[in-house]
């Protein structure tokens, strides 16, 4: 009786597939398979108005067409631009795309880190605005009105349509602007970000990794690439372009799963709402506590893909409906903290993914004491000699 | 000989551990100020007494790690530092003069700075990667100062500029990078094109 909900989802898997399975997908098969009823109607509905802002952007951003041939998503990061890229279509983004490469191929300005005077303009914006679509975040409207040469194209478009075309054509200057500029590592506010875009192989801590020569960059990024083969000392010599391959190949493998994870943790946060409505509460605690302790097996495993998988759940159940509000965050702050600071053999991404989740715990109301919390251990930590570290 | 390698290992390994402690601090601290301000900078601010003292008691702990010899530390611990920046000087909530923290912050730039070039000459392997980590953060920090919207830049702007446009034939890669993203992504800025004429040859 799951047939249809299931080659859906394989239809889904099929055309959005970046090449990457994410553990999550059998936790979300089973949990559709078993409360088919729920899961009928609703499996397109993603990032409907039901779902939290949030989501439903992110969903968006999992929407984009994944570039095999690059590897990456047209827009890369586009969180700069916030709800500016919801309600686009399909053929819009291929249109984006294709513009964007044009863009591209033209010298641009790039225009990266700049003054805002807006906090945090690009986080709450369109964290606390639900479902406000088509805003343009203070960062992009500044962007829009400096002189660009992206602005040429919107000779291109009739007059007529002159209400809509334009709003859309601005947001799609603003959505090429960050497509390029977040290419040549310049586009983010966060210096890790701006790293990582430019060597992706420094995110893995070792003690190679303290030498600022940045060999194995992204090749394609060819401004990166000319000031990268610009070494006085010349010591970048044949060999070092297996590892530079290599060190792409893992970033992009890198990037899928994130994608992967991310579309799917968000596919699990939607059912879960979904069946909140459709169950009584008691039948719902018991569904809520076996997905928990799934995704909680799932954060303290000790293969990579599978500690990602459940934190990138437990990152989209946080806005979840829940039958135990208080019991949920209390479980999910200090499996998060415990998965910070006591866990062995993490990484970076792990990290960043985790206090991700625990800046979205902050959001919170109740968040002072946890804040407090952490305001106060975080001198120890930063102090914390060798071998005290449980 | 066993012995040593065990050592060797655990020495290895908890510096690796060390290194992850700092890492997750800086990111849990950057992600505290992005998300919940008031409730941070209440609560930084609550240790102190006199007109300023919590918040930049708590930004000096940062600066350790901001020199740490791995770039994804000290990355993340810029990123840490211009968050807590951007709380402290919020004007809705500003209640004294920020200068202060901020002149330490600046007076940390200038002091790598000036320590470079007696490190340029240094012979040592080591002390030449602490000197080039402490330069590579002071570009970073830089870039932080720039975005803050604030005035506090337009006096130093000049001085910036020269140390930074000094670090652009520099052997590393990494460095040169930060220079290159600091000029065409801050420097060339509206609110800057004004009071600087470029008189120093980039090339």
């Amino acid at each position: 009786m799951s047939e249809p909900f299931c080659t859906r989802s394989q239809n889904q898997g099929g055309t959005r597939s970046n090449g990457y399975k994410s553990p999550l997908e059998k936790i979300l098969a089973d949990l559709r398979r078993k409360y088919v009823a729920a899961a009928g109607p609703q499996v397109g509905g993603l990032g409907s108005q039901g779902a939290g802002s949030t989501d439903a952007f992110l969903v968006e951003y999992s929407l984009l067409p994944w570039n095999t041939a690059t590897g990456s998503y047209p827009a890369g990061l586009g969180a700069e631009i916030g709800g500016s890229t919801n309600n686009l279509g399909d053929e819009d983004y291929a249109e984006l795309r294709k513009t964007a490469q044009m863009a591209r191929s033209s010298s641009m300005i790039f225009r990266g880190r700049r003054m805002s005077t807006a906090y945090g303009a690009s986080s709450t914006d369109w964290l606390g605005g639900g479902g406000s679509s088509g805003n343009l975040s203070p960062r992009s409207s500044m962007k829009r009105s400096q002189p660009s040469p992206v602005n040429g194209s919107e000779k291109q478009v009739p007059p007529q349509n002159n209400a809509i075309a334009s709003s859309f054509l601005d947001q799609r200057v603003a959505f090429m602007e960050c497509a390029t500029r977040y290419r040549s590592g310049l586009a983010s506010t966060s210096h890790a970000d701006n790293l990582i875009a430019c060597a992706p192989h420094l995110r893995h801590i070792s003690p190679a990794s303290t030498d600022m020569q940045g060999n194995g960059g992204s090749s394609r990024n060819s401004f990166t690439a000319f000031l990268l083969k610009q070494t006085r000392s010349g010591e970048v010599t044949a060999e070092m372009g297996g590892s530079r391959v290599a060190a792409i190949s893992d970033y992009k493998s890198c990037l899928a799963r994130k994608h992967a994870n991310r579309r799917l943790a968000l596919e699990l946060a939607t059912f879960v709402r979904v069946l909140a409505n459709e169950m009584s509460l008691e039948e719902f605690t018991i569904v809520e506590g076996d997905l928990f302790s799934s995704i909680l097996t799932f954060m303290h495993s000790n293969d990579d893909n599978k500690r990602l998988a459940g934190v990138a759940a437990l990152d989209a159940l946080i806005g979840a409906t829940s039958a135990d509000e208080e019991k949920k965050i209390t479980k999910f702050v200090k499996n998060l903290s415990d998965s910070l600071f006591k866990a062995s053999n993490v990484d970076y991404e792990f990290l960043s993914e985790v206090t991700n989740a625990l800046g979205k715990m902050a959001l919170g109301a109740a968040n002072v004491d946890y804040v407090e919390s952490v305001v106060k251990r975080v001198p120890e930590w930063l102090k914390r000699d060798r071998s005290d570290r449980r | 000989m066993l012995q040593f390698h065990v050592l060797l290992i655990s020495l290895v390994a908890d510096q690796m551990l060390m290194i992850f402690a700092r890492l997750a601090a800086v990111l849990t601290v950057k992600e505290l100020a992005q998300n919940a301000p008031a409730a941070f900078y209440s609560k930084t601010n609550q240790s102190e007494i006199g007109q300023e003292g919590g918040t930049s008691e708590f930004i000096a702990q940062i600066f350790p790690v901001l020199t740490d010899p791995q770039p994804i530390v000290r990355v993340c611990a810029a990123d840490a530092l211009a968050e807590c920046l951007k709380v402290i000087v919020d004007p809705s909530r500003k209640h004294h003069s920020t200068t202060r923290t901020l002149c330490k912050v600046y007076s940390f730039i200038m002091k790598v700075f000036n320590d470079g070039d007696k490190g340029r000459r240094g012979q040592r392997n080591v002390e030449k990667a602490e000197v080039e980590a402490k330069q590579h953060a002071a570009l970073l920090v830089i870039g932080d100062l720039l975005d803050l919207p604030l005035d506090f830049m337009l006096p130093r702007f000049d001085e910036v500029c020269r140390a930074t446009l000094g670090l652009r034939n520099h052997s590393k890669a990494l460095i040169r990078l930060e220079v290159v993203r600091l000029i065409v992504s801050s420097f060339v800025d509206a609110s800057f094109s004004c009071v600087t004429n470029f008189d120093i040859p980039i090339c």
